[in-house]
């Protein structure tokens, strides 16, 4: 659905995004994470057919966003991350507006407009003027306005930036029922919680380099390096340590007051036997799990905190 | 159709009319009529006491208010009309639409100029009752200062072409602005650069041909009127053929220059 082949943009002496591909099947939820200044605005912008790659090739749907702008321009739906609105008119003649400059026929506009009003939750908001949204309803809106048309694929540039942690939430059950109705999403954001639940796919970009793509799962295994266990015990922490630091495949462990951190150096590890093993050495386990990574974790070890 | 397109039908309608209410649209449409019957009201009323020196050639002068001011304000209408939503950040969205690069233009374009109509309107009493004052007084003084010379039984001529030509040049400096703005990502740099190029060039340009035409080409050609009047005919004519073609044929080229600057 979106391919990005070995993309480079430069700014007169500066390169925003160097080599960069990646992939998109229709369906894929694409999470751009970056650094402020990383290169995913850069990216996102290419493939909207608003900036022309120095080198490089993409294609929507197999078209390529430099030859067939007009092809692709119709499949895509843009929302940058800074945008403006029209003040000086109601929110359905904004909408109104931009399903006529989408050429959507007069007599489908209302029903379209209602829709659209209806998905983002801006129904009761239809007769106001716009400069009175706020923040978070203006994001709404603008989404609303990039699904006029009915976009195959999403290019959403720091969808939930700036807002209020209600209006994030909301944005971001927005952008869930977006990918149940079955769209492709290539979404940027450098805020990792509001990726990471709707996500199938990742990508970490810094200094313009994509330096992790692929699926979540895969990544989070990868860079965890193999399974971690997380064991609290009641007492004996000590001898705990030393019959975990035996086993097979362990990597480190970690004491910190009455828990443990076991990390292996592979995923083949039955979490049972390590359980029977504390159990049958007569230590009283009070939990026991598995470390659990997050997209925060995976962001801070691939990354060196450097911007282009 | 230009009233189909959009950016058209949202632009050439006023924020403080789009949020007026029936009574203050009426009182300003009342203003409006008021204003534009006022000059003409006192002619009538005080006809047997003008005179050709004072109040008549004050009165004429009106008359020329659309041949100058219309060119004079062009720019200043159409400069912002791309540069302004690069500043607010509407830009892209719009070209990201399904529009095309000339609805783009003539939709900006038509509807910026959209207040010249409105300029133009209250001067047309203006001028009809000082063509029935010609016939009583002859042709105002300044005006064949301006046109070289012509007989009264002519004055309704040249008047309307003084018009006619006026909304030409505006329009052609229209046009300029608008390309300026295509190519600028402030609307100040913008209207300064459209008021540089547009005024500037018109003056130098007309002045040029204008001698060219006088003293050099066809030095014998009567009456000088249609000499004086030539140059911004072909300005005006010229200008607009030369740009509406670039901008529409390298319209995302040039966009993407500012975008990529």
């Amino acid at each position: 659905m979106l391919t990005i082949e070995h993309l480079r943009k430069d700014y007169g002496n500066l390169t925003a995004v160097k080599d960069l591909s990646l992939h998109l099947e229709k369906g894929d939820v694409y999470g751009f994470i970056g650094p402020n200044g990383a290169g995913k605005t850069t990216t996102i912008k290419v493939c909207a057919t608003l900036l022309e790659p120095t080198q490089g090739k993409v294609y929507v749907e197999g078209f390529d966003v430099t030859k067939k702008t007009n092809e692709v321009r119709g499949m895509i739906g843009y929302m940058p991350d800074f945008f403006g609105v029209y003040d000086d008119i109601m929110v359905w003649e904004y909408l109104d507006f931009f399903a006529a400059a989408y050429k959507i026929p007069r007599e489908r506009r209302q029903t379209i407009i209602d829709d659209v009003l209806e998905l983002t939750d801006l129904t009761g908001k239809r007769d106001i003027y716009v400069e009175a949204l706020s923040r978070g309803m203006k994001q709404r809106l603008c989404l609303a306005k990039t699904l006029l048309h009915d976009p195959k694929v999403l290019l959403l540039d720091e969808p939930a930036s700036g807002l209020d942690p209600r209006a994030r939430v909301e944005i971001k059950e927005l952008l869930k029922e977006l990918k149940t109705m079955g769209k492709t999403i290539l979404v940027s954001s450098h805020i990792l919680p509001e990726l990471a639940d709707f996500c199938n796919k990742i990508g970490i970009i810094e200094q313009g380099e994509l330096i992790v793509s692929g699926d979540v799962g895969e990544i989070m295994r990868k860079v965890q390096g193999g399974k971690g266990l997380q064991i609290t015990l009641l007492a004996d922490v000590e001898k705990a340590v030393a019959l975990l630091s035996q086993l097979p495949k362990v990597k480190s462990v970690e004491q910190d007051n009455l828990c443990v951190c076991v990390q292996f150096s592979t995923d083949e590890v039955e979490n049972s036997e390590v359980l029977q093993l504390l159990i049958k050495n007569g230590l009283q386990v009070q939990s026991f799990s598995e470390t659990q990574v997050d997209l925060e974790d995976i962001f801070m070890k691939v990354t060196r905190g450097v911007v282009s | 159709m230009i009233s189909d397109n959009p950016i058209f039908r949202r632009e050439s309608i006023p924020r403080f009319w789009r949020r007026a209410s029936f009574f203050a649209r009426t009182g300003l449409v009342s203003i409006y009529i008021a204003l534009a019957i006022l000059p003409t009201a006192l002619v009538l009323t005080f006809w047997e006491e003008i005179d050709s020196t004072g109040a008549y050639l004050l009165f004429s002068f009106l008359s020329h208010w659309p041949t100058f001011l219309c060119p004079a304000i062009a720019p200043a209408l159409v400069a912002g009309a791309i540069s302004s939503e690069r500043e607010q950040k509407c830009w892209d969205l719009m070209v990201l639409s399904r529009l095309t690069p000339a609805e783009i233009i003539w939709g900006k374009l038509l509807s910026r100029l959209m207040p010249l109509v409105w300029v133009t309107i209250p001067f047309i009493p203006v001028g009809i009752t000082l063509l029935i004052l010609s016939e009583r007084m002859g042709p105002p003084g300044h005006m064949t200062g301006t046109w070289g010379g012509f007989d009264s039984g002519d004055y309704a001529l040249w008047m309307i072409l003084g018009w006619m030509t006026g909304l030409l040049v505006a329009f052609a400096n229209g046009v300029i602005a608008l390309y300026i703005s295509l190519r600028c990502s402030s609307t100040r740099s913008a209207l300064l650069i459209a008021y540089g190029v547009a005024i500037g060039a018109y003056i130098l340009i007309t002045m040029v041909i204008g001698m060219l035409l006088m003293f050099f080409m066809i030095p014998t050609f009567e009456p000088m009127t249609i000499l004086s009047i030539t140059p911004s005919l072909l300005w005006g004519v010229t200008i607009p053929a030369v740009f509406l073609t670039i901008m529409q044929r390298r319209f995302y080229r040039l966009d993407a220059r500012v975008r990529a600057a």
